[in-house]
């Protein structure tokens, strides 16, 4: 019974405890502002680590997605040798596609990479003259075992050549991993110490209301009657500080994505299009900024309303 | 109204407050509560109003144990007690009807009752033509007189006045214990003073509990100290 008559009566009061939260905002100008401040900084941190996170694990996909090896064979091989090397392929396991490529379709995508010369300068070797052999395109599952694997093509009778994007592959996939790791650790300490600044801004409101309080207690104010101004105060002390944050990521991103039309130096790293993404995360900046200031809140008055 | 049967009261720190004490205020009783510092007044009250919890035995406060209420209902048998304090604790930004009305506010009176009640109790203690002054605009007594207001405006079962004329001089100290003792005939309040104030003690004879060493030194209807305890 006492909870419902708590709730209704928290509900009854919101508006007045949402001025109770703004004048101490306002009272503690410079305490309060310094915490808005540090909130700024940490979300501002966190919108750029996020943002690159975010596009690197984009960008970690995709590059996942592409990593193929390129297996030429001999140009004399026959095509029941061919058939045992794209059967041998198979059983190295890992593997996630082999896709045959004839020595035909390989000339023609000579001829298209070269453009518009492609035709004069290859087009007299179709046919019989082709130098070119027949090749399998093999998708693996993990880029860790991209080398290994290529290695253990290479030991394949009638394999000509392997071609992948290397170790340089490997090694962005991997630098991109340990950008999103390290992001990931940064953020979470950045968050504690935004936790830890609000519940201290809450400490000197709660600090100055001290008289207030202590009166609200005598005469019977219920905990949360007297809770909730302060984590009110905490939420909006969040909600400002994620303000600037917020509009640098919606403005500076798709400003940013725009100038780079969409991509990072290469096709091959597409950054996410801006919207909705710079409104979601906007969002999510806005909800940590809350959260935050309210489990600040909600910690440093806990200890003021024991009995 | 009040029961205290062997309650004891250890602190954290290793005080020994009270000292298994036993103590019964009929309703509708004025009583004062003396003794030397230290000997336990001030655990005895906060006790009563449950700001500290007896170690052992029972304190009975209209008719619950107050140690067995949980955390979560303090806030409503509050409402049935009344404090008022040496230092008034009045909030400086308000006025005398905001700090009275603050009372009732916080309770979630309806605002139509809290403009009646507020006039009524103001009234009550003699201040009607000062509610719109600031606490630093007021005299001590006067001040004094505010957080009686604000104690009594909830209509309480129990007023608890602690050292109420502590920072008063005699003429003043009077007219504190006057409207106390106005507010325990007119609306049938059990009032508990605890004064150091031996000429208040004498002036205004009322039941005398002296506390000293924990428990209760000596019980009286006589007023003033019992002198014989002394010897």
């Amino acid at each position: 019974m006492i909870i419902v008559k708590e709730i209704s009566s928290c509900i009854r009061n919101l508006p007045k405890h949402l001025i109770t939260a703004i004048q101490s905002i306002w009272r503690n100008g410079v305490m309060s502002a310094s915490s808005i401040f540090a909130v700024t900084i940490t979300l501002l941190l966190i919108g750029l680590i996020g943002v690159v996170a975010i596009n690197v694990q984009d960008m970690t996909t995709s590059v996942e997605e592409s990593l193929t090896i390129y297996v030429q064979l001999e140009s004399d091989a026959s095509a029941e040798d061919v058939q045992q090397v794209g059967e041998e392929i198979n059983k190295i396991g890992q593997i996630k596609s082999v896709v045959y490529s004839s020595k035909e379709s390989e000339l023609d995508k000579l001829i298209d990479a070269y453009g518009e010369d492609g035709q004069s300068l290859f087009g007299t070797y179709k046919g019989e003259e082709n130098p070119l052999g027949d090749a399998y395109v093999v998708e693996v599952e993990d880029a860790q075992n991209l080398s290994q694997i290529a290695k253990q093509i290479m030991n394949i009778d009638h394999v000509n050549k392997t071609n992948y994007g290397g170790e340089s592959t490997a090694e962005l996939v991997k630098t991109l991993e340990n950008v999103r790791n390290g992001g990931a650790i940064f953020i979470v300490a950045l968050g504690i110490i935004a936790l830890m600044l609000i519940s201290n801004t809450i400490k000197v409101a709660i600090t100055a209301r001290q008289t207030e309080i202590s009166i609200m207690r005598m005469v019977g104010a219920s905990n949360w009657y007297i809770r909730i101004p302060f984590m009110i105060e905490g939420i909006l002390i969040g909600l400002f500080g994620a303000v600037v944050p917020c509009l640098i990521l919606m403005f500076g991103y798709t400003a940013m994505y725009n100038q780079m039309n969409g991509v990072f130096f290469s096709s091959l790293l597409s950054l996410r299009p801006a919207s909705p993404f710079v409104y979601q995360f906007s969002l999510i900046l806005a909800g940590l900024g809350s959260g935050v200031g309210l489990v600040g809140s909600y910690f440093s008055i806990r200890k003021f309303l024991k009995f | 109204m009040i029961k205290l049967q062997g309650v004891t009261k250890k602190y954290k720190t290793g005080v020994h407050a009270l000292n298994k004490m036993d103590l019964s205020i009929e309703p509708g009783e004025f009583v004062y509560i003396i003794g030397p510092t230290g000997a336990g007044k001030s655990t005895f009250i906060k006790l009563l109003y449950r700001e500290e919890k007896a170690t052992s035995g029972n304190v009975i406060v209209d008719g619950v144990d107050v140690s067995s209420i949980k955390n979560r209902h303090v806030p409503y048998f509050r409402r049935k007690i009344g404090v008022v304090f040496q230092n008034y604790r009045l909030l400086p930004r308000r006025t005398v009807f905001e700090n009275v009305a603050f009372a009732l506010e916080v309770i979630d009176t309806p605002k139509t009752q809290i403009r009646t009640r507020v006039k009524e109790t103001l009234r009550l203690v003699g201040l009607e033509d000062k509610a719109n002054a600031y606490p630093h605009q007021l005299s001590g007594g006067q001040q004094q007189r505010v957080a009686i207001a604000r104690a009594i405006v909830n209509s309480p079962k129990v007023l608890i006045a602690d050292e109420p004329t502590g920072n008063l001089d005699p003429s003043t100290s009077r007219e504190i214990i006057e409207i106390l003792m106005k507010i325990n005939k007119e609306h049938k309040t059990t009032v508990i003073v605890v004064t150091h104030d031996i000429t208040i003690v004498e002036e205004y004879k009322q039941r005398t509990i002296t506390i000293a060493d924990g428990c209760v030194s000596s019980d009286t209807m006589a007023g003033g100290y019992d002198y014989s305890e002394r010897n």
